[in-house]
């Protein structure tokens, strides 16, 4: 040994050869895994989300009683020119706490027009 | 705030690989495990990279290196007694692996069994100064100590390196 001076015999080695390859590599892969974690994470946000909402969407069936503009004319109606619909207006029996119904008198006979409301 | 990305990364890596390898090396005495650390420092550092101050990075590169050589240390101790590996793969540089350098291993083996002896505290401080080229400043940033304390550590570890090499 030389002397006794620790600092000669700290020889600086090589480190093995193809670390900058192999960091790349490590670096792809993580890449790739917070990709996949990153999607998981959003489907199962979109989840959740969807899981929470759909009971506050309102139901496509609002009552029989509402026909759509393209089943019947309503201003044909008014002035008696047109058929009135065959179906009964009816209130489903869960929406009439919610819904006030009344009846407005015409001058013809055949047409019948009912106020709704919603409280 | 100068952006750290990809590039940086590597030009880092480039600068830092030799001198933390042999760093890590002195901790964990083992080829194979200081490569793998070095690749963990550099993914742990990728991870963080948006938090990262560059002029500020080498420090921040062997802190995270002695901690992860420590904890894997703690882990080894935990699992099992740890054997000295055989001397001969320890310390043999894979260029020159056939040549009977006896007695150059055994003053491998002598400042390996030094270098053990020390604390960690002091062991830390004498390998990041022998071989990382930054400054106390930095060395002190490193191991999150005064900066005063870095030269009396630094000199009390080469004594101590001294004595025990006289002694053997």
């Amino acid at each position: 040994m030389s002397g006794a001076d620790p600092r000669p015999l700290f020889e600086v080695l090589e480190p093995p050869p193809g670390g900058l390859t192999r960091l790349r590599a490590r670096i792809g892969r993580e890449r790739r895994r917070r990709v996949r974690r990153w999607s998981l994470a959003m489907a199962a946000a979109a989840l959740a989300l969807a899981a929470l909402t759909a009971p506050l969407l309102p139901r496509g069936d609002v009552g029989p009683w509402a026909p759509g503009a393209s089943d019947v004319d309503v201003l044909a109606l008014q002035v008696g020119l047109g058929e009135p619909p065959a179906e009964t207006v009816s209130i489903r029996p869960d929406l009439r706490r919610r819904y006030a119904v009344r009846e407005v008198p015409t001058t013809d006979e055949r047409v019948v027009f009912f106020m709704v409301g919603s409280r | 705030m100068r952006s750290f990305g990809e590039p940086e990364l590597e030009a880092l890596y480039a600068r830092l690989e030799k001198p933390l390898y042999n760093v890590l090396y002195r901790r964990v005495w083992s080829r194979e495990e200081a490569r793998d650390l070095v690749q963990e420092t550099f993914v742990k550092l990728w991870r963080m990279r948006r938090r990262i101050v560059p002029d500020t990075v080498e420090p921040l590169v062997y802190k995270i290196a002695i901690n992860l050589a420590r904890s894997r240390l703690r882990r080894k101790r935990v699992l099992r007694w740890l054997p000295l590996e055989p001397l001969a793969a320890a310390f043999s540089d894979p260029r020159g692996a056939a040549e009977p350098e006896l007695a150059r291993d055994e003053e491998r083996t002598r400042l390996r069994e030094a270098v053990l002896a020390l604390p960690e505290d002091l062991r830390d401080v004498v390998l990041l100064c022998e071989f990382s080229g930054m400054s106390y400043r930095q060395v002190a940033e490193a191991l999150a100590i005064p900066e005063g304390t870095v030269g009396s550590r630094r000199n009390r570890a080469l004594k101590r390196l001294r004595k025990d090499l006289e002694r053997s």
